[in-house]
This record gives structure tokens, C-alpha cells and sequence, in this order.
């Protein structure tokens, strides 16, 4: 008897050791997961915000604003299909869900969270540049986006007008300003793969965008559309002069990507032409004629010879043409310009021409034209032959940026003929997972459909 | 043979051993056990209980009991029962005296119902089949051990209604699924150790082991944890070596695996391995020897050479040249050889009244069908169980196993470095022989694909096993009414993989490695504590109480290299870039259950129970759930007079609930490495510039989730006829599934992408009925006959918001609401009968009273393509059934066999499909010749050409007459079959023969496995699934082929 009380003694001691430790189903590894930190450094947020921006300005995107704009052409498989305008909501959803999701909106909200509780204002203004960048392109080409409702509570988030979304951002770029003006906290340093962390060539560039971002709105202005004001907070093309004044000052304050020769840190239009996609892509003729024409200086940084020439292949077409330059803008370590001196000269150019001060408006072009690489500046151009010069300019200047298409669709120049019907494309289709997932997004309309900032159609 | 040798000594030795024992003044009990014809019965286990001493019968019916003489008093009158499995008990007093001998002979009737069998019911719980109130399924070990397998899984194939089989490949060592009462959750494609593959759960002597599939997630399968391509995997559970098992469990329902709570709602299997019986120690030995070969081939055409558009042109990659004038070469039978298993099994077992051991050792050497010897499959297992009682009413005991598999695979599926995707496309003029020229250079037909023997003798891909499993027990019974039971079970496994393919490869020329360690513990503790108090002779109770506590571990190291430094040298080191991809979880699960049982006169069987259950996986929001069971069964034939004919009559009914875990980390929010690439393989890494980024995962952490949950209520009845020579058992079952979980899209917008979300429901409903006969049962001749069949309804109710789920695979395998999980979606023909509203006016008047599979065929005479997506097959079978026989002659002789039955049940042929495009498969033969759809198809049209003929030529078997243009339909065949799943031939030595060897029992059998298949499939057997135990089925895409085996044995009793 003796033996079977302390047997049983035993067994309800096992029992009590069991069920004695009342976290056993909590712990590392349980409610932590082994292969995802749970939280990250402002550091490590940045890093993934800023290669996220790097793709989402000089990828996809930026190659079908080239494409369409026929300075580039689709020469072989889906490319040239894409280029004939045969698209679908499938071919934008990368893009669309990026700019929100990790890398996106969520982290650099979560970057203006840690920063904004750390007093560093440093990181705050930069990751507010960020958004405005990303955020201001994806409502140049997409138009209304969802935006005041994104990355909440909101499980669908509706779409803003478009014209609510350029003042936000607007404002969103004075705040990031001011923040940055305040020079408070370290900022990240060398992790800003852009400029090391530089405050004064931040300033800069939130600047030159909002000049960018004005400048968006002109056409609509002219046009007397209300939504511009909206847009605006006044008159677009003050506005947009006063913001460049305080703009990119130097080709060396420049807002550019950053890559180098290793695998996966390349100039992804070296990827995309060298690597990924050989023989779907080449030069378009209309980019390669007008450079050739008028003998501009860059036409070998930009493009490689075929046979001893630069050729151009028109839209969607499979022909011999060439490439991006191996030493120049295909190189795999060229660092792709997204915000530079260039644009915030040519927009005091072109905003100055528009409002009659056409001495302004000449010396800012050759600015530009200087840091362009041609040689004597021009003289006597007035009125309407110097806003086409400005606007040709511009095209050939802006070759590979986003912003070929939003010049484009506001200044019509050069005049280039659609690849199939009798107009270009006016936006992007919205990302098929977005639109599969939020019923506020409409479906896919014609690819010709145009925003409220672009109302109409070029000539 | 030194192997053999050596267990031969070993048997002679221990066999003479217990002679030494007993020296003092023992009881004997000698008999004799036979069957109502007076046939002899093995393996019965005589005992007497109150002596706790017992024995099991040799082939000659005989046992030899011996009462140890400190237990023996003089006329002391004790009860002696003779049972097993399949007859009916028999207890007899007998009266015992030291030194005396007694002689009690037996003769046994037979119980088809096998009612006094013991089931075990989980949980250390055991019942008579007689008092379950729920339909479990039993196998004996005899059935599966009577053809060569070595995956447990293969074994249970037809041999219980309600399950469904299907073995992944016939190349040694490949995983086999099994799906009991339907498909009760949707696959997570690419989801790392999701409990969704909609496997049961399996259970070896209460201890809850790992039967995962781990695919490597490499480039070679588009780092998807899919089976589409590399090499094949094993289930874990093969590690289990089947002459270990002494029965399996199937408990199907929810009603009867309730009791394991949230990792059941799949089912159960419990395994219960062979224990040794006290009383003269019994050694065994059973060599096997055998051949294997593939059972069905693919047609190949030897017509048509390398070439295009009629015209010979070495360049290309396709067979639609000139017709050939050289020689020709075998492609399909070139690959294939008659492969060789060896396999040897020896067990010890024995004990005395307080000690008991099993112990067996088994190896088998399997070098399969595909050419060469680079496709084997080594399993080496042994096995201790023993127990002892340490005092009155407590035994310890130890069951401990370990295994070791050396295995090597060829590489198949949509891999360019495949066996059969080169080597079916190859052209029929081209010599595949020999693989590397003169300069050793890699020599292929068109430098896409490997050439085959490349694959066979370049590529490698091993896998090295080593798990132990078992446990460690203690059993105390501190009164005769009171039951406690600790067990402490282990489970660890580590797979080390080696993907190789070497420099000239074709999918990396570079070369490729890819190295993976698989590691898997689980540790379990059971306590369990069992109550029974007979209210009155009429009212019996019994209570037992659990808890139960489970560490589940699961890491998996891979890395992979690519770029080979110098040749012949697979190591990571020796590679130009590496890319690691670890995953580790971790789940701990805490548990509390019930159950209460209630004999009302013994005929009324009442059960309830509940079980509580908490895991690490759970969301917050709820984290424990309960699943409770009731059970009750009425044995109608005590109160009520039934017919004489009819013997025995029960009827049964059943409601449960049961759960599917959750995967791990679904509820959590994290952030990751980034690699963030534009859409067209052009990307940047987050360490750009060299320091490390993270981004938010795209998946978002759910607040909310839960285990999904089937609720199923099951009725039947069992009866016997005829003094128990015929019985049946019917089974109706509703199961319906709710919170399944999905891969729900979220608005990018929010910032996130997916989230697992418990919204989808399933219902499975189905009959099962087993019919056993044993029409002829005379001395020298008893001929038995049973089967089973079964059918399920699954049907997907809903799926929250969306339409339908892509689950991944080749043919658009998708959840579909209003269809079976799992269903083919692809494009058709416009069909008469499933026009949709899109359908333009002419196809929809030309349709106009035609019958409802009529296709339109355009002005050309060719059909047209419909563009929408609908669902073009459904890989659920229709009906199984296995019907199995046995034939007994003089006692010695017997011949038995078994047939599998699959009714319906789609097989998309994309074998077929990708030959009909490359212009290799035989059909494509008829190039050249001008015919009408409807002669060429069989189908009904309607439209403007339906009278036209047109030219099969080239352009329409590369576009949409092939498998590679839109219309997928015409490659969803039936996947129906019959099969002689096995044949075994026994003969028993007689047994004075037999001594003379020194040996209780010889027996000889011979035996073969998938001997003969009946199938109007038209590729390689439809028994096949390129992705193994993942819920995506019927999917044919250059999988290796299925085989057949044909062994004889031997095998020595003493």
C-alpha cells in the first residue's frame, strides 16, 4: 500500500510538473517567428524603401513611358506587344502593389513612426520625399489613386482625386522641407544610398519635385479647369518657379539611383537589355532621328551603334536597331538620374516661356543645354519656337526618366504618331491584385483614357 | 549473404536459450487450436489470465504453456482463453498440479465480424468491435506483409473502404498519399510545413510521429515547395518497417478521431507494432527475394525523324521531319530495366510472466526499374519493445526503433534535367547512346533537354535518413478499476538531400547543387488515466482522462549553389554563388481530454468525449478549442428476435467534430530580407550598396485564426448471417468543413497582400460497405471472400468572396465553388452544352437541339476554342472498392488476392499533351492524314465544317491540337482502374518436416504487387501524381512511371 501512495504521489507530481509552466504555449519561437524579425531599424527600412523607390522609378514604368513615347521601341516578344498598347491590369500590378507594400508606404510610414519618437527630423524629411516621389509619380500616371485611406484600418481603401492627392503631396513636401530645415537628429548617413544623408541637397530636390509636380497641372490650368487650383493651392506656374528657385542647384546634387557591377545591385535597364530581356527592347526612332538631326551631343552616352550607326526602330516593330550604350546609360553601373539640375532648369524654362518672360526663359535652357554637353548657347529664341526648343529639349533630357511621358502628354513634343490607333496612351491600368481585392477600383477601361491634369489629347 | 549467415546464428542461438530457464517443478498446458473445420489456427494467443502467463499457437496449431512452479498450486482451478482476430474467443477451466501435465485442445468459430477483436481507438483506449458506436477500419499485419512494399502507405491501398491510395511514383522509396473520406482542406501552395496537404494524422503506439514530405525548395522546382519537378521525396511514414506492425487503425471520421482533437479532422492512422508474448521465445526469418518492372508505357512513334515541316532539320527540337529511312531507337524502352528487391526480416520475441521483448531487425536492398543503378532505395530498421512489471500492477516499458534509408533518385517532372521530358521527346533517328562524345561533352538532340542517360548517370539526387522514434512507458494499475499510463514519445529525424547536377547540365549549365538538411523532432508526453466501475451487472462504466503535451520541431537548412569551380566536385565550396533558404518552426500544443463510456445490458454502448486543445499556433484571439464526440451502438440482435438467418445485428450512430491545424506563424506580422524585382527578372537586392534592408512581408499576421473544423455525423449497421459466415457493415457519413483556410488577397493598398483567413467551407458525404463471405469452410478447402466500396461526394460550398482558389499545378488545379476540391480548369472547345453568356450568336443557333457534348467546328473542319476557363475534369473518383479472396487447400496451400477498384477519377495527360506538340507520341503517327473532328475525336459536332475533314499536321498538333496550345481538355483523361493489387501463393512445410529443420514453421510464398492493371488511360499507369501528398492530384507531366513487382519468400518460425 505503502508503494502504490508514493506511485501515485509520483504520478501526480509528473502531472503537476506538466502542467505547471503556464507559458508553454508562448516563447521564442512560438509567438515569435524563428525566420522574420518582428521589428525593424529606421536603418533597414530605408535601405528596402529606397531600392523599392530605385525599381519603381527606373523600372517597368519608366521603360513603358519610354516606349510609349517612342524613346525607346518594343522590338521582340511581349515588349513589342506592350508597345503596340496591348496591355493588360496584370502588366502594372507589380508596380501598383509595391509602392504600397513592404518597401513602399507601409515602411516609409513606418520610417516617419520611428523617426518622428526618436526626434530625428533628418529621417522624417527624407522618407517624406520618398513618399512624395513615389506617391506624385504613381498619380501622374495612374491618376486617382487610393491614398488618404491607404495603409490604415481601412481594409478597402478608396480612391482620391487626383487633384487631392498633388496637394497632399504638396503639403507632404513642405512638411518634409521644414523637417529637414530643422536639422535635427542623424539621419541615416551612408545608408542613403542617394545623398549620404545631405539635408541641404535633400531640401533640393523636395524643391525641384514640387516644381515637377506644379508643373503637372499647366495643362489643366490653360485648359481652366478648377482641379488645377486644387492642385496648386494657386497658380501652377508661380508656383512652380517659386519651388525651383530653391531647386537642384548643380548636375552634382543630382537625385539619382545607385548601382554597381555586382549581380543584383545593376542598372536594371543594363539587366533589363543585357541580361533579362536581350532583343526585346532597343532605341526608338523617333528619339534617335531628332538626336541625330539636331547632332546632339549625348546620342553615344545614350545609345551603342549597329553596324557604325545609332539606329532607331519604330514602335512595336521587330527590326535591327540599338541598344543602350554599353559605357553610357546601359552600362550595369550607371546610376540612373530621377530628379536632377536638368529638369528643375528646363522647368524654370518652360514655366517662364509660358508666362511671357522669354529672356528668363532662354538663359535657363542653355543652363541646361551647358550641363547637357552642348557647346554655344543658343540666342533669340522667342514665343513659341523657344517653348517647342525648351519641350524638345526636355524630351531628349528627361530620356529614361518617368517623366518623358507626363512632359510629353503636356507639351505634345516632338509630334509623334501612335503605334496603332490615333492616340497615345493617357494612363496606367490599375494593378489587377489591387482591383481583385478592392471593389472601389474600377475595371480596365481603354489604355487612351486620360487623367484630370492631362485633359487633352496631343494633336 | 554474410548478412544472412549471421542471422541464422543468431536465431540457432537464441532459440536454444530458454531451455536453461526452468528447472523447477512447473505446470505444463499443451493443446492444440483449430478452426470450426478442424484446420489448424496460428498465431492464437492462449492465456491464462489470472496467472498472467500466455503463449501463441505454431503453424501446427499447437502451443506448449508453462506455469511457472512458484505460481502453481496444487488443484488450483483456473480459466484458459484461446484468442484472435478473426475468431471467436473460447475460455475453458482447467485444473492445475505442479509437475503435471495438462492437455486442453480448442476449436475456435469463426468471427468474420470479428467481434471480440480488439480495436484500439486511440489514446491508449481499446475496444470490442462489437460495443464501437463509430466504423474504424482494421488492418492485420498478415495483410500487410503478404506482397513487397516497404511504404505503410502503399500497403493500406483497398484494403478498408473510405481511403484513397495513391502511390506518387513506382521508383523506390517515392511518397504515397492517402485521403480518407475526401479532401477536407485547399492546399497552401508555397506556404513551408502547412498542415494542408489534407494528410491524416499518424500515430504509432500512441505517440503521434511525422509523416511529412519535405520537397526541396530549390530552382530546379522553381523554389516552390511542389513536387512539379526534381526528384521524388519520401513520406516519413516509410520509415516504418511493415513486419513491425502488428495492426493498423483507421479512424475516419471526425466522430471517431475526435479524441486527437486538432490535428485529426484528416483522419487517424494508428499503428500498433508487435509486442512479444510471454511463454517459449519465437524467432523468425523471412528473406525475400525479387524483381520489379514498369507496368505501362507510353506509345512513342518510330516513323517520323528529327525535324520540321516534313523536312529533316537537326536543329530543331521537335519530330516533324521526313519519314525515316535509317534505324530507329526505342526511347521509351531504352530507359527501363527489370529492377531488383531484396529484403530480410528477422524478429525475436518472447518473454516470461513479467518480461516481454520484441526484437527485429530488417533490411531491404530495392534498385528500381530505371536503368543503371543509380535508382535504389536502402532501408536498414531495427526495433527493441520490451516491458516489464516492476511490482504488482507496474510495468515499465521501452519501444525504441531506428532507421536508416540510403536513397537515390533520377530526376523527373517539368525539369529539363528529367529522365523522361528529354528522353520521350527525343526524336526517334536520334541515338541517344552514347550521352558524352568523344571529348566527354554532353550530347543531346537538340541542347535543351538532357539526354536521358545524362539525367540517369550525371544528375544525382540523394538522400541520406537516419529517425529514431519510439517511447518509454509506465503502467500502473494500483486497483483492479484503476489504469495509469505515462508515455514519453521521441520522433527525430534528419534528411541530408544532395541535388547534383553537374557542369553541361542543360537547366544550369554552370552546374548546380543543391544541399538540404531536413531535421524533425517531436517530443510528446501522454498521461492518461483510465476508471471502469460496473454500477450493476447491467451497467458498466468507464471513464478515462488525459493530457497530453507535444513539441514539434522543424528546421530545414538549404542552400544552393550554382556554378561549378573545378568538375566532379560537389560541394558548396566548390560553387561560384550561393543562396541560402532556411526555415525553422517550432509548435508546442497542450491538451486535455475525456471520455466516458456507458454499457447498458450489454447492448446498449454509449460514448462521449471532449478534448481541449491548445497549440502555439493558435491565434490569440481564441487559443484553445474544444471537440467533443458522442457514439452510441445497439446490438438490436439481444432484445429483439431477428430472423434466424441472421446472427448478429448492431445498429450505430455517431456525431464528432474534429480539427486542421493551422500553418505556424500565421498570425504574426514580420519583415524580410527584399529582393525586389521589376517583373521581368530584373532586380535590385535590399543589401544594395551593402547594408541590409527589410521589408514588411506582404503577408499580413491574422488576428483571428483558427484550426479548420469538420463536424461530421456518421450511421450504420453491422450484421452477421448465417453463424457468422457472412457479415456486412454500412456506413453513411456527412462531413462538413468549415473555416478552411485560404491564401486571402488583400487589398495592396492596406500595405499588405495575403493573409491566411478561416472562410472557406467543404462537405464530404459519402457510403461505405464492407461485405465479407466465407461460402465454402470445409477441413481441407475454406475459400473466403470480402470487399469493400465506397463513395464520396466532395463538394466545395464556399470560399468567401472568390469564385474559385488557384491551387498550383499544371492544369489550373483549383478549389471551385460547387465542385470538388481539387477540380482541372482549363479552356474547351465551344460545347453544345456548356455554352457560356459570351458565346457568340452563330455557335449559340449551330448548337440548337445538338447534344449537350457536341463540339463547333468551324468553316476548316477544326473545333473552335472557347476562351473561357471552366472546369475540364475532377481527379475525386466516382467510387473505390477492393474486393480480396482466399483460397485455402489442406491447410498448407493458400492463394489469395486482391483487386483495386478506382471509378472515375481525372488524369490530366500532359505527358501526352507536350509528345503531341514535339511530334513523338505515337498518335502523331497519323500526320499527314485528312479527317473530320468527329472521326478523329468521337465526339458529336455541330457548326459549318462539321462534315469538313482537315489535314492533322504539324501546325495543328503545335497549336491547339497539342498540349501546349489553350484547350487542356482534351488531355483530362479518365483516370478509372482495376487492379491486381496483389497475389500471393503460400505454402506451409508440414510441420514434421518442418522440425526436422529444427524449426516450427517453414513456409515458402511466392507474390506479386500491381501484377496486372485494366485501364483504358492511355499513358502510363493512372495511378500517378507528380506532386506526391500535396492535395494537387491527378497530375501526369513525364512523371517516372509506376511499377509492378513480382517476390518470393521464405520463411523459418521456431
Amino acid at each position: 500500500m505503502q508503494f502504490r501512495k508514493m506511485a501515485s504521489v509520483c504520478t501526480l507530481a509528473l502531472a503537476g510538473v506538466l502542467a505547471g509552466c503556464d507559458d508553454f504555449l508562448s516563447g521564442p519561437g512560438l509567438d515569435t517567428d524563428p525566420n522574420r524579425p518582428t521589428a525593424a531599424e529606421l536603418d533597414q527600412l530605408l535601405q528596402a524603401v529606397q531600392v523599392t523607390g530605385f525599381v519603381f522609378q527606373t523600372g517597368d514604368i519608366a521603360r513603358m513611358s519610354n516606349m510609349w513615347n517612342q524613346a525607346m521601341s518594343g522590338i521582340g516578344r511581349q515588349q513589342q506587344v506592350r508597345d503596340a498598347y496591348d496591355v493588360t491590369e496584370d502588366d502594372f500590378t507589380f508596380d501598383f502593389s509595391r509602392m504600397y507594400s513592404g518597401g513602399g508606404l507601409i515602411d516609409i510610414r513606418g520610417i516617419q513612426e520611428g523617426g518622428t519618437e526618436l526626434g530625428d527630423r533628418t529621417y522624417v524629411g527624407i522618407a517624406k520625399v520618398w513618399e512624395a516621389l513615389i506617391f506624385g509619380t504613381a498619380a501622374s500616371v495612374w491618376g486617382d489613386i487610393p491614398y488618404s485611406q491607404a495603409v490604415s484600418d481601412v481594409t478597402q481603401p478608396e480612391l482620391d482625386d487626383q487633384a487631392a492627392v498633388y496637394a497632399a503631396i504638396q503639403t507632404l513636401l513642405d512638411g518634409a522641407i521644414a523637417d529637414l530645415q530643422a536639422a535635427a537628429g542623424e539621419g541615416p548617413g551612408d545608408v542613403d544610398l542617394v545623398y549620404g544623408g545631405d539635408r541641404a541637397k535633400w531640401i533640393q530636390a523636395a524643391n525641384t519635385l514640387k516644381a515637377r509636380f506644379y508643373m503637372h497641372w499647366v495643362e489643366s490650368q490653360v485648359a481652366g479647369s478648377p482641379l488645377a487650383a486644387t492642385a496648386c493651392a494657386g497658380n501652377c506656374l508661380t508656383k512652380a518657379l517659386a519651388a525651383a528657385a530653391n531647386g537642384i542647384s548643380s548636375p552634382a546634387n543630382d537625385f539619382k539611383s545607385f548601382h554597381t557591377n555586382t549581380a543584383g545591385e545593376q542598372n536594371l535597364w543594363y539587366q533589363f537589355m543585357n541580361v533579362a530581356r536581350v532583343g526585346d527592347m532597343a532605341a526608338g526612332k523617333a528619339l534617335v532621328d531628332l538626336m541625330k538631326a539636331r547632332n546632339d551631343p549625348r546620342l553615344l552616352h545614350y545609345f551603342e551603334p549597329v553596324g557604325g550607326e545609332v539606329l532607331g526602330a519604330p514602335p512595336a516593330t521587330e527590326t535591327a536597331a540599338s541598344k543602350l550604350a554599353d559605357d553610357g546609360r546601359g552600362a550595369p553601373d550607371f546610376d540612373q538620374p530621377i530628379i536632377t539640375y536638368l529638369e528643375n532648369q528646363l522647368i524654370i524654362a518652360e514655366a517662364h516661356a509660358r508666362t511671357g518672360n522669354d529672356a528668363a526663359a532662354l538663359t535657363a535652357l542653355n543652363n541646361a543645354r551647358t550641363a547637357g554637353g552642348w557647346g554655344a548657347p543658343l540666342a533669340g529664341l522667342t514665343g513659341a519656337a523657344l517653348l517647342t526648343e525648351i519641350a524638345t529639349e526636355k524630351y531628349v533630357a528627361m530620356f529614361q526618366n518617368i517623366e518623358i511621358w507626363n512632359d510629353h502628354k503636356r507639351n505634345c513634343t516632338p509630334s509623334l504618331t501612335p503605334a496603332t490607333g490615333a492616340q497615345l496612351p493617357g494612363r496606367l491600368f490599375y494593378g489587377s491584385d489591387e482591383r481583385n481585392a478592392n471593389p472601389n477600383i474600377p475595371a480596365p477601361g481603354s489604355i487612351t483614357e486620360r487623367n484630370d491634369n492631362d485633359p487633352n489629347p496631343c494633336p | 549473404m554474410r548478412t544472412y549467415r549471421w542471422l541464422l546464428a543468431a536465431l540457432v542461438a537464441v532459440a536454444a536459450a530458454p531451455a536453461t530457464v526452468l528447472a523447477q517443478e512447473p505446470a505444463t498446458v499443451t493443446g492444440r487450436v483449430t478452426n470450426a473445420s478442424g484446420a489448424p489456427e496460428n498465431a492464437v494467443l492462449v492465456r491464462i489470465n489470472a496467472l498472467n502467463v500466455g503463449t501463441t499457437t505454431s503453424a501446427d496449431g499447437s502451443y506448449r504453456l508453462v506455469v511457472p512452479a512458484s505460481r502453481v498450486r496444487a488443484g488450483q482451478t483456473v480459466q484458459i482463453t484461446a484468442t484472435r482476430v478473426g475468431l471467436q474467443a473460447q475460455s475453458r477451466n482447467i485444473t492445475l498440479n505442479p509437475g503435471a501435465s495438462v492437455t486442453q485442445n480448442f476449436q475456435l468459430g469463426t468471427d468474420v465480424l470479428e467481434l471480440e477483436g480488439l480495436v484500439a481507438t486511440g489514446v491508449g483506449v481499446s475496444e470490442t468491435r462489437e460495443r464501437l458506436g463509430v466504423s474504424i477500419s482494421s488492418v492485420k499485419a498478415e495483410d500487410l506483409t503478404r506482397v513487397q512494399n516497404q511504404n505503410v502507405v502503399n500497403l493500406l491501398a483497398a484494403k478498408a473502404p473510405g481511403i484513397e491510395v495513391t502511390s506518387t511514383s513506382g521508383d523506390p522509396g517515392a511518397s504515397a498519399s492517402i485521403t480518407i473520406r475526401g479532401v477536407k482542406t485547399i492546399g497552401l501552395s508555397g506556404f513551408p510545413n502547412a498542415q494542408q496537404s489534407g494528410q491524416p494524422l499518424f500515430v504509432v503506439d500512441g505517440v503521434a510521429i511525422n509523416n511529412s514530405e519535405s520537397v526541396m525548395p530549390s530552382s530546379v522546382q522553381y523554389g516552390e515547395e511542389t513536387d512539379l519537378a526534381g526528384a521524388i521525396t519520401a513520406n516519413r511514414a516509410s520509415d516504418i518497417n511493415p513486419d513491425d506492425i502488428a495492426s493498423i487503425e483507421i479512424l475516419k471520421g471526425a466522430a471517431a478521431s475526435a479524441i486527437y482533437g486538432a490535428r485529426a479532422a484528416n483522419g487517424v492512422v494508428l499503428i500498433t507494432t508487435k509486442s512479444g508474448q510471454a511463454g517459449q521465445t519465437r524467432a523468425s526469418l523471412r528473406a525475400t527475394f525479387g524483381w520489379d518492372e514498369v507496368n505501362k508505357d507510353v506509345p512513342l512513334q518510330r516513323t517520323f525523324g528529327h525535324g520540321t515541316g516534313g523536312v529533316n532539320n537537326k536543329a530543331g527540337l521537335r519530330s516533324w521531319g521526313a519519314p525515316i529511312s535509317g534505324p530507329t531507337y526505342d526511347h521509351w524502352g531504352e530507359l527501363f530495366e527489370t529492377g531488383n528487391i531484396a529484403d530480410l526480416d528477422f524478429s525475436l520475441s518472447g518473454g516470461n510472466e513479467r518480461t516481454t521483448y520484441y526484437l527485429s531487425m530488417g533490411r531491404t536492398d530495392h534498385n528500381g526499374t530505371i536503368v543503371g543503378d543509380h535508382d535504389f532505395y536502402d532501408k536498414t530498421t531495427a526495433r527493441l519493445k520490451a516491458s516489464h512489471e516492476v511490482a504488482s500492477g507496474l510495468k515499465v516499458s521501452g519501444n525504441f526503433a531506428y532507421t536508416d534509408v540510403d536513397a537515390s533518385f533520377i530526376q523527373k517532372g517539368s525539369n529539363l534535367s528529367g529522365l523522361l521530358l528529354g528522353g520521350l521527346r527525343t526524336p526517334p533517328d536520334f541515338n541517344n547512346h552514347p550521352y558524352l562524345d568523344e571529348d566527354g561533352n554532353h550530347r543531346t538532340f537538340g541542347g535543351v533537354f538532357d539526354n536521358p542517360f545524362f539525367s540517369i548517370n550525371e544528375n544525382q539526387a540523394l538522400s541520406q535518413v537516419g529517425r529514431s522514434f519510439g517511447n518509454v512507458a509506465v503502467d500502473y494499475t494500483p486497483w483492479d478499476w484503476a489504469r495509469l499510463n505515462y508515455t514519453l514519445g521521441v520522433d527525430y529525424s534528419n534528411d541530408n538531400r544532395d541535388d547534383v547536377l553537374p557542369l553541361q547540365n542543360l537547366t544550369f549549365p554552370e552546374g548546380y547543387l543543391g544541399k538540404a538538411q531536413f531535421l524533425n523532432k517531436q517530443i510528446s508526453h501522454n498521461l492518461t488515466g483510465t476508471f471502469t466501475r460496473d454500477l450493476s451487472d447491467a451497467l458498466r462504466t468507464s471513464l478515462t482522462a488525459g493530457y497530453s503535451r507535444e513539441i514539434r520541431r522543424f528546421d530545414r537548412f538549404f542552400v544552393e549553389g550554382q556554378g561549378f569551380i573545378a568538375p566532379g566536385v560537389f560541394t558548396l565550396n566548390n560553387t561560384v554563388t550561393r543562396t541560402p533558404n532556411e526555415f525553422h518552426s517550432r509548435i508546442h500544443s497542450e491538451s486535455y481530454f475525456g471520455q466516458a463510456q456507458v454499457d447498458v445490458a450489454d447492448q446498449l454502448f454509449l460514448t462521449a468525449a471532449v478534448r481541449n486543445d491548445g497549440f502555439s499556433t493558435f491565434a490569440q484571439s481564441e487559443p484553445r478549442h474544444w471537440y467533443p464526440k458522442f457514439s452510441a451502438a445497439w446490438e438490436l440482435s439481444e432484445t429483439l428476435s431477428l430472423p434466424e438467418l441472421v446472427s448478429f445485428a448492431k445498429v450505430r450512430a455517431a456525431w464528432g467534430q474534429a480539427g486542421n491545424e493551422p500553418p505556424v506563424y500565421g498570425t504574426l506580422d514580420g519583415f524580410t530580407a527584399c529582393q525586389v524585382d521589376s517583373g521581368w527578372n530584373d532586380f535590385l537586392n535590399c543589401t544594395l550598396g551593402g547594408s541590409g534592408g527589410l521589408a514588411r512581408d506582404v503577408l499580413k499576421g491574422q488576428d483571428d485564426l483558427k484550426p479548420e473544423r469538420t463536424r461530421e455525423v456518421e450511421a450504420g449497421i453491422d450484421l452477421a448471417f448465417l453463424e457468422s459466415r457472412a457479415s456486412l457493415g454500412v456506413t453513411f457519413y456527412n462531413a462538413q468543413t468549415d473555416d478552411a483556410i485560404l491564401l486571402t488577397p488583400l487589398a495592396t493598398s492596406t500595405g499588405y497582400q495575403l493573409q491566411l483567413t478561416n472562410i472557406a467551407e467543404i462537405r464530404n458525404r459519402g457510403w461505405e460497405v464492407t461485405l465479407d463471405l466465407r461460402p465454402l469452410d470445409r477441413r481441407n478447402f475454406v475459400w473466403s471472400i470480402g470487399g469493400n466500396w465506397s463513395t464520396n461526394d466532395n463538394e466545395v460550398l464556399s470560399l468567401g468572396d472568390v469564385d474559385f482558389v488557384d491551387m498550383g499545378g499544371f492544369i489550373g488545379t483549383a478549389a471551385v465553388v460547387g465542385h470538388p476540391v481539387g477540380v482541372m480548369r482549363s479552356n474547351d472547345w465551344y460545347r453544345c452544352g456548356q455554352l457560356g453568356e459570351g458565346a457568340p450568336d452563330n455557335v449559340v443557333s449551330a448548337c440548337a437541339g445538338a447534344p449537350a457534348d457536341a463540339v463547333y467546328v468551324g468553316a476548316n473542319g477544326q473545333p473552335v476554342l472557347d476562351p473561357e476557363v471552366r472546369v475540364v475534369g475532377d481527379p475525386s473518383p466516382d467510387w473505390t472498392a477492393g474486393i480480396r479472396s482466399s483460397l485455402r487447400l489442406f491447410n498448407n496451400i493458400e492463394l489469395s488476392g486482391l483487386l483495386d477498384i478506382k471509378q472515375g477519377g481525372d488524369v490530366w495527360n500532359g505527358t501526352a499533351g507536350a509528345l503531341y506538340n514535339y511530334g513523338t507520341h505515337k498518335d502523331t503517327e497519323i500526320r499527314g492524314t485528312s479527317m473530320t473532328w468527329s472521326q478523329w475525336s468521337g465526339e458529336p459536332t455541330v457548326g459549318p465544317g462539321a462534315t469538313t475533314a482537315f489535314v492533322f499536321d504539324e501546325a495543328w498538333f503545335r497549336g491547339n491540337g497539342g498540349g501546349f496550345g489553350s484547350q487542356g481538355k482534351q488531355f483530362v483523361e479518365d483516370g478509372s482502374y482495376v487492379k491486381l493489387r496483389e497475389i500471393a501463393l503460400d505454402y506451409t512445410v508440414p510441420a514434421g518436416y518442418a522440425r526436422r529443420f529444427g524449426m516450427s514453421s517453414i513456409g515458402i510464398r511466392l507474390a506479386g504487387r500491381n501484377l496486372k492493371t485494366w485501364t483504358d488511360y492511355s499513358g502510363i499507369d493512372p495511378e500517378t501524381n507528380l506532386t506526391g501528398t500535396s492535395p494537387l492530384r491527378g497530375q501526369d507531366y513525364f512523371n517516372n512511371p509506376q511499377a509492378r513487382n513480382f517476390t518470393i519468400s521464405v520463411s523459418l518460425t521456431r
